[in-house]
C-alpha cells in the first residue's frame, strides 16, 4: 500500500468520478493483459476485464488498506477469469491463439510468439503462475495471495511452468545462442 | 549434495529473486565438467532470453480503454442542475403526480386513524396503521443504488405505484365506509356520540367526493392511460 493508492481508494469512495476513471486508467492494462493470456480471447478477455474493474470499484470499501492494490485488483481478476474458464471448459469455444507444433522452426523474432504458444499448451494452474510472476511481476508472495495458495505450491507450479516452458521452446528449435 | 545441486539451487534462486547471474555461476555454468550443470545453465538461459522477449512485448499489447458507469449518487448530483430532456420531463411530472396522490392517500388514512381513534375503536387503528407507514416509506426509491439493479428497479416502479395506488385506494374507501357508515354500536355508548354523528354526517359528501375520484382513478387504470401497468413499462425509457 503507498499513500496515493490510499489517497486514490478514499476519493473513489467518496463518489469522486474522476478519482474512479483514475483507477480505471490505473489499471486496466494489468487487468486486460492478465485476462487475454489467462483466457487467450480477447473478446472474453475485455468482457472479463471490465467486470474485473467494476467489481473493484464495488468492493473498494473491502480492501485492507495495510496491503498493495495492485494483488488485490488482480485476485478478482484472476477469480473472474478462472471462473470464465470453467464455463467455458462446459461450453467448448475456439481459443484465438493455441500451440501448432506442426508448423515450421521459428526465426528468433518469433521468440515472443513462441513463448506466447508455449504458454497455452500449459496447464491453467503454471499457467496463472507464470503470467502472474512473468507478465505482472508479482513477487511469490504476492502470486500466493492472488491464487490463495501456498508459498511453497507457487514455487513447485512456477518451476514446473519453466520446465514445461523450456521442453516446449527446444522441441520448437530454440537454442540460447538463438534468443 | 553435488555440485550438480548446488548450482541448480543457485539458479532457483537468481529465478525467485530475478537477479543476474553473477560471475561464479555463469563460469560454473560454462565451465563445470558435469552435463548436468551444462543442461541446466542451457535451460536457465534460453527461458531467459525469451521470456524477456515475450515480456517486451506483453508490455506493448493494445489495451481498449475502459469506462465504468459512475454510482448513481455522483450522476444524481451532476445532473442535478441540468435542464430535463422532453422524455424525462413527462417522467417527472407522472413522478410528482404520484408523490401527490401517495401523499394524500396518506394525509387521508392519517385523517381517518384520528377519526377512529377519537371513537375509540381498536380495530380500524390496526388496519390503518401499517397502511400509512407503507405509503409515507416506500422502500423502492431507497433501493435504487447500483445502475443495473436501479434501471430494473425503475422499470418495475410504474407497476409498483400503481400496485399500491389500487391497494391504497381499496383501503382507504373501506376505511371510510368503517368509520363513517357502520358506528351504529357505538350509539348511547360513548359521551361524545353526538359530537362524532355530527362529524360522520359532516364528512359523508368528502366520503362521496373521495370514492368517485378513486372511481374514476381506477377507471382510467382499466381503460389503458399511462396509469396501466402494461403501458407504464412500455412508455419508460430503456437503461443506457
Ligand atoms: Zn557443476
Amino acid at each position: 500500500m503507498t499513500n496515493s493508492e490510499t489517497e486514490l481508494v478514499q476519493r473513489c469512495l467518496s463518489g469522486d468520478a474522476a478519482a474512479q476513471a483514475e483507477f480505471v486508467s490505473l489499471f486496466e492494462r494489468r487487468v486486460f493483459a492478465l485476462c487475454l493470456r489467462m483466457l487467450n480471447h480477447r473478446q472474453d478477455a475485455e468482457d472479463v476485464a471490465q467486470e474485473t474493474l467494476l467489481r473493484a470499484l464495488r468492493y473498494l470499501p473491502g480492501w485492507d488498506t495495510s496491503r498493495r492494490l495492485a494483488p488485490w485488483v488482480l485476485k478478482i481478476a484472476a477469480n473472474r477469469c478462472r471462473t470464465a474458464l470453467s464455463r467455458r471448459n462446459s461450453i467448448p469455444v475456439p481459443c484465438e491463439e493455441t500451440p501448432d507444433i506442426e508448423v515450421a522452426p521459428v526465426h528468433v523474432t518469433d521468440v515472443a510468439d513462441e513463448v506466447q504458444r508455449g504458454l497455452s499448451g500449459l496447464r491453467e494452474n503454471y499457467r496463472e503462475c507464470f503470467i502472474l510472476f512473468y507478465q505482472q511481476e508479482l513477487s511469490v508472495a504476492e502470486v500466493s495471495e492472488v491464487m490463495q495458495i501456498p508459498e511453497g505450491t507457487v514455487k513447485t507450479w512456477l518451476f514446473r511452468a519453466r520446465k514445461e516452458m523450456a521442453q516446449y521452446l527446444r522441441e520448437r528449435g530454440l537454442a540460447p545462442d538463438e534468443s | 549434495m553435488n555440485c550438480c545441486q548446488e548450482f541448480r539451487n543457485a539458479l532457483d534462486e537468481l529465478v525467485l529473486s530475478r537477479e543476474s547471474a553473477p560471475l561464479e555461476v555463469v563460469q560454473h555454468g560454462e565451465q563445470c565438467s558435469a552435463a548436468e550443470c551444462r543442461a541446466a545453465w542451457e535451460e536457465f538461459r534460453l527461458l531467459n532470453s525469451a521470456i524477456a522477449s515475450w515480456q517486451t512485448r506483453e508490455a506493448l499489447m493494445v489495451v481498449p480503454s475502459f469506462q465504468i458507469e459512475t454510482t448513481a449518487p455522483a450522476v444524481a448530483s451532476s445532473s442535478a442542475n441540468k435542464p430535463l430532456p422532453d422524455s424525462k420531463r413527462s417522467e417527472a411530472g407522472l413522478a410528482r403526480w404520484l408523490a401527490l396522490s401517495v401523499a394524500g392517500v396518506a394525509l387521508f388514512s392519517l385523517l381517518s386513524l384520528v377519526g377512529s381513534n377519537l371513537r375509540n375503536d381498536p380495530q380500524v387503528a390496526t388496519v390503518d396503521t401499517p397502511t400509512a407507514t407503507e405509503i409515507v416509506d416506500p422502500p423502492v426509491l431507497v433501493a435504487v443504488e447500483e445502475t443495473e439493479e436501479g434501471n430494473a428497479a425503475i422499470r418495475d416502479l410504474g407497476t409498483t405505484y400503481v400496485s399500491w395506488i389500487d391497494g391504497s385506494t381499496d383501503r382507504i374507501t373501506d376505511t371510510v365506509a368503517f368509520v363513517l357508515v357502520e358506528p351504529s354500536h357505538e350509539e348511547g355508548s360513548n359521551s361524545h356520540t353526538g359530537w362524532l354523528e355530527s362529524l360522520q354526517q359532516g364528512w359523508q359528501p368528502l366520503e362521496s367526493s373521495l370514492q368517485e375520484t378513486f372511481q374514476e382513478l381506477l377507471r382510467a387504470t382499466a381503460s389503458g392511460s399511462y396509469l396501466n401497468p402494461v403501458m407504464w413499462k412500455l412508455q419508460l425509457p430503456k437503461a443506457a
